[in-house]
C-alpha cells in the first residue's frame, strides 16, 4: 500500500526533493493516526530528560530546560485543596529571581544581593534550617548591577552546589555541610561586571556569563572545572575569532555570520572591547550533539549611532562544544541592535515534525517578541512567529535571518521615537517558559509593553553606565502590561492567552498534573489549567512574585510547589530601590510604566512551599 | 607617614587630655576642622554637645545659582551620574529628587557624598571630576529636590502619548 502509493506519488513528482518531502509527509501523517495530539506533540530529547525523580537539582529542570514535573498528585481535580506547608523568610528585601533547588531531602536557596545560600531540611516538620552560607560580596557591586541585585539560582553536581555572587565570583560549597570548597573571582566590578545569572554544570564543567551590558562590559561565557574552580575555557562574545574562541569546526548557517573576525570587523575601531555581548541568561546542553546553546546580550551603548555595523556577536545565539568551548554554529538575532533586544531568554530543547520531517529543534522566545525554532544541529531558523506585539520589525527573513527592520521605530539622536513595541526589555525578558510533553504546550510568562526611546550621547568611563538612551515604558496595546501565553509550536500560534495588569516577571512551572504555575508583581501565585488557561487556584503571598516555581517530591511522598517570593527585578526596581515615580526616564524607563507598584506591594524575601493536606 | 605620626600622637595627647580631666581638657583637645568636605558629617549624633558642624564655605557660593546649577546638569549627564539615578527618580542609584537623603541633604554632604563615594556602590569621584565641578554637579542634584525642581532632559518627554493601538 505504501509502496503503491509512492509509486503514484513519484510519478507525479517534479524532482527529488519533492518527493522527499512528500515522503516525509506521508511518515508525519502515518505517525499522526495511533496516538494523535501525543504523537504529533514535540518531545525533548530523552538524553537531556532524565526520568524524573523528584528531584530539582537545575532551575530549569533539566538540559532541556523544560520546567516540566512529573508529578501529578496536584491537578485540575485536587488543585482547590493546595496549602502552605511551610514559609522561610530569607531576610533579603530584594528582587528574588531564584529556583530553589531540591536534593537529598533538602531545599536550597539562593538570595538576592548579598547572595546568602540556605539549605533547609526538608525530614523535620517545619523544614528547619540544616545551614546557610555568606559569601559577604563586595557591597559597592550593587553600584553597578543595572537592574536590581537579583541572582537566578544555584546548581547542583555531586554533592556540590555551586552559584555566582554579585561582585563576580563563582562558589562551590559542600551541598552536605555548606562548608566552602573552592571560590573563583571572574568578575571586575571597576570594568562594570557582575555576575547575576545560574551557573549550568555539563560534564563537570561549570559554565557561567557575566552581567554589565549597560557598564560597556565585553560578554563572556566561561567553564571552570567543578572540582577546583580552575578555568577550562572562556569564550568573548566580541573580538577577534580566537578570543570568540571560533575555529575550523564553525559552520553557521547564514552568509552574514561567515567571514573572519566578524567581531571585530563588524564594529567601529576598538568599540568591540567595550561593546557588551554579555551572557545573563540560560543555558541549554544536547547531550547527543554534545552541544551547548546561549544567546549573548545587547550591545552597547544602547545609542546604536556610536557603534555602525552588526555589532558581532551581540544578540547572538551560539552552539558550542562544551569539552573546548569551540563555536559549532551562531545565528545573531538582532544584527545592530536598536532597542536592547537581549538574545538570553531560553532556550528549550524539543525534537518534532517540521513541514513532514523530524529536525532537533530549539524554541527561544526572543525580546524582540519573535518565538524562534532553530534547528538546534545547523543554526537555521524553521520559523519565527510573533508570540506577543511587535512594531519595531515586519517579520523574519527566513532566507537571510534577519529581522526586517521597520524604518519608523528606528532610533535617532535627540529625537524621540515613540511607540516602538516591544519595550527594551522585550515581549518577553529573562523569566523562563516551560513546556509540557503532555499537552505540546509552551507556557511563556511575558510582558505587553512599548515605550518612547531618545538617543543621547554615551560617554564610556569605566565601571559606569555606557547606555546613551532615555527611554519611557508604557502598556501596550490593551492596556495590560503582562500576558501568559499557551504556545503550540506546531501550529505556530498561541493556543490561548491569559492577560495580566502587570508586567509577567516570574518564569513557569508545567506538571504532569497539567497545572501551568507562575505568579504577578503583586505577588499571586497561581495555577491555571494547563489545556484550556482557566484559573483554577491562586493564593497571595507577601510581597510581588519575580522568581521561578518548582515541584518536587518530599521525604513523605507527597508533591510540592515552591516559589519564592520578593518583588524586585528590573521591572520591580521602583518597589526594591524605594525610586520616584515622577520620573518616567527612572531604572532606563521601566519606571514610568509601573508607577502604581508603590501601592500594590512591599518588598519581603520570603520561600513559599505548597502541599495538597495530608 | 608624617601624617601618621601626626594623627596617633594627636590620638595620644587626646587621651591623656581626656584622663586628666574635662576642664583642662577644654583647653587642649584635638582641634576640630569646623569646614572642609573630610569632615562633613553623614551622621545626626554629634557626642558631647550635638550641634552639627558648620557648613562649608562653598555651600553659599554654589546653593540655589542658577550658572552652577545649569552646568551642574550637563555634567550630570557628562560623567554618567544621570545613568544610575537617571533624571533623579534614581536606578542603580536611589532617587534624588525625593526628600530622602542616605548620607546627607546638605549641600556640603552631597560634595561630600560624590569625591568619597558611599558603601553600597555610589563610585568614590575624587580622582576623576575636578573639585568646582562636583560643587555644580552637588548645586544640581541638590536642586532636583526642591520645590521650584530645575527640570531634567529626562523630563523633556514627561508625557508619555496614548498607548498605541494594534497594526
Amino acid at each position: 500500500m505504501m509502496r503503491a502509493t509512492l509509486r503514484l506519488t513519484c510519478t507525479r513528482c517534479a524532482d527529488r526533493a519533492t518527493r522527499l518531502r512528500l515522503l516525509a509527509g506521508l511518515v508525519a501523517a502515518l505517525l499522526l493516526v495511533p496516538g494523535l495530539a501525543a504523537a504529533q506533540a514535540p518531545v525533548p530529547p530523552a538524553s537531556a530528560v532524565p526520568k524524573d525523580d523528584g528531584q530539582w537539582i537545575m532551575p530549569a529542570k533539566n538540559y532541556a530546560a523544560t520546567r516540566y514535573s512529573e508529578l501529578d498528585q496536584v491537578n485540575g481535580g485536587t488543585v482547590k485543596n493546595l496549602t502552605v506547608a511551610f514559609t522561610f523568610s530569607t531576610g533579603v528585601n530584594k528582587g528574588q529571581e531564584a529556583a530553589p533547588l531540591v536534593v537529598d531531602n533538602t531545599v536550597f536557596v539562593v538570595t538576592a544581593f548579598p547572595n546568602i545560600v540556605f539549605a533547609l531540611d526538608l525530614t523535620k516538620p517545619g523544614a528547619p534550617m540544616k545551614w546557610s552560607y555568606q559569601p559577604h560580596p563586595e557591597p559597592a557591586s550593587q553600584g553597578v548591577a543595572c537592574c536590581d541585585v537579583v541572582n537566578r539560582g544555584a546548581a547542583y553536581w555531586d554533592g556540590k552546589i555551586v552559584f555566582n555572587t554579585l561582585d563576580g565570583a563563582t562558589i562551590a560549597l559542600d551541598a552536605k555541610t555548606g562548608k566552602e570548597l573552592w571560590k573563583t573571582k571572574l568578575g571586575d566590578i571597576n570594568q562594570g561586571e557582575t555576575i547575576t545569572m545560574a551557573p549550568l554544570i555539563v560534564k563537570g564543567k561549570v559554565l557561567v556569563g557575566d552581567s554589565g551590558g549597560e557598564m560597556g562590559v565585553r560578554g563572556w561565557v566561561t567553564a571552570l572545572d567543578v572540582n577546583d574552580g580552575k578555568q577550562i575555557w572562556r569564550a568573548y562574545a566580541t573580538g577577534p575569532d580566537k578570543d570568540v574562541l571560533i575555529g575550523p569546526d564553525f559552520h553557521p548557517f547564514y552568509a552574514s555570520e561567515q567571514g573572519k573576525d566578524l567581531g571585530v570587523s563588524t564594529w567601529p575601531p576598538e568599540a568591540w572591547k567595550i561593546g557588551g555581548g554579555t551572557m545573563w541568561g540560560w543555558i541549554a546542553y544536547d547531550p547527543d550533539l554534545n552541544l551547548i546553546y546561549y544567546g549573548t546580550a545587547n550591545p552597547g551603548p544602547w545609542n546604536q549611532e556610536q557603534r555602525p555595523g552588526d555589532n558581532k556577536w551581540t544578540t547572538t545565539l551560539f552552539a558550542r562544544d562544551p569539552d573546548s568551548g569551540a563555536a559549532k554554529w551562531a545565528l545573531q538575532y538582532n544584527p545592530h541592535d536598536e532597542h536592547d533586544y537581549d538574545g538570553i531568554n531560553e532556550q528549550i530543547l524539543v525534537d518534532m515534525i517540521v513541514d513532514g520531517k523530524p529536525r532537533k529543534v530549539l524554541m527561544h522566545p526572543d525580546r524582540n517578541g519573535y518565538l524562534y525554532v532553530v534547528d538546534r544541529t545547523n543554526g537555521e531558523i524553521l520559523s519565527a512567529e510573533p508570540y506577543g506585539f511587535v512594531n519595531s520589525t515586519n517579520g523574519i527573513d527566513l532566507k537571510t535571518g534577519r529581522p526586517i527592520i521597520n524604518p519608523a521605530k528606528e532610533t535617532m539622536l535627540g529625537t524621540v521615537v515613540h511607540d516602538i513595541c516591544p519595550t527594551a526589555s522585550g515581549a518577553k525578558d529573562w523569566n523562563p517558559s516551560a513546556y509540557s510533553p503532555r499537552t505540546g504546550l509552551m507556557y511563556i510568562p511575558h510582558e505587553n509593553l512599548c515605550m518612547d526611546w531618545q538617543n543621547v550621547q554615551a560617554n564610556y568611563i569605566a565601571g559606569t553606565p555606557y547606555v546613551g538612551a532615555n527611554v519611557i515604558m508604557k502598556a501596550g496595546p490593551g492596556g495590560n502590561r503582562g500576558e501568559f501565553t499557551a504556545w503550540d509550536p506546531m501550529q505556530k500560534k498561541a493556543a490561548w492567552k491569559v492577560p495580566e495588569d502587570l508586567p509577567l516577571w516570574s518564569g513557569a512551572l508545567v506538571t504532569a498534573g497539567d497545572l501551568v504555575f507562575y505568579g504577578t508583581m503583586d505577588g499571586w501565585f497561581k495555577a491555571l489549567d494547563a489545556r484550556t488557561g482557566e484559573l483554577k487556584w491562586q493564593f497571595k503571598t507577601g510581597s510581588g512574585i519575580i522568581g521561578q516555581p518548582i515541584a518536587y517530591r518530599g521525604p513523605d511522598g507527597r508533591e510540592y510547589i515552591a516559589i519564592l517570593s520578593g518583588v524586585g527585578g528590573w521591572a520591580g526596581a521602583i518597589v526594591s530601590g524605594d525610586l520616584d515615580p515622577r520620573d518616567k526616564t527612572a531604572a532606563l524607563g521601566f519606571v514610568g510604566v509601573m508607577p502604581d507598584l508603590k501601592q500594590r506591594t512591599a518588598t519581603g524575601g520570603t520561600l513559599y512551599v505548597f502541599a495538597l493536606p495530608q | 607617614m608624617s601624617s601618621r605620626f601626626r594623627s596617633s600622637g594627636a590620638a595620644g595627647f587626646a587621651l591623656f587630655a581626656a584622663l586628666a580631666g574635662p576642664a583642662w581638657g577644654q583647653d587642649t583637645t584635638v582641634p576640630v576642622t569646623e569646614n572642609g568636605p573630610n569632615f562633613v558629617a553623614t551622621s545626626t549624633l554629634f557626642p558631647g554637645g550635638g550641634t552639627p558642624p558648620a557648613q562649608a564655605p562653598e555651600v553659599k557660593q554654589y546653593e540655589g545659582n542658577p550658572q552652577y546649577i545649569a552646568e551642574g546638569q550637563r555634567l550630570f549627564d557628562w560623567y554618567n551620574c544621570s545613568g544610575c539615578h537617571f533624571h533623579g527618580g534614581g536606578g542603580m542609584g536611589p532617587a534624588l529628587m525625593d526628600q530622602q537623603w542616605l548620607y546627607g541633604g546638605r549641600l556640603d554632604q552631597i560634595y561630600a557624598s560624590i569625591i568619597q563615594g558611599r558603601p553600597k556602590g555610589m563610585p568614590s569621584w575624587a580622582r576623576k571630576i575636578p573639585d568646582t565641578q562636583i560643587w555644580e554637579i552637588a548645586a544640581f542634584v541638590k536642586s532636583l529636590s526642591a520645590p521650584s525642581a530645575v527640570q531634567g532632559p529626562g523630563q523633556t518627554m514627561p508625557t508619555p502619548p496614548p498607548p498605541p493601538t494594534p497594526q
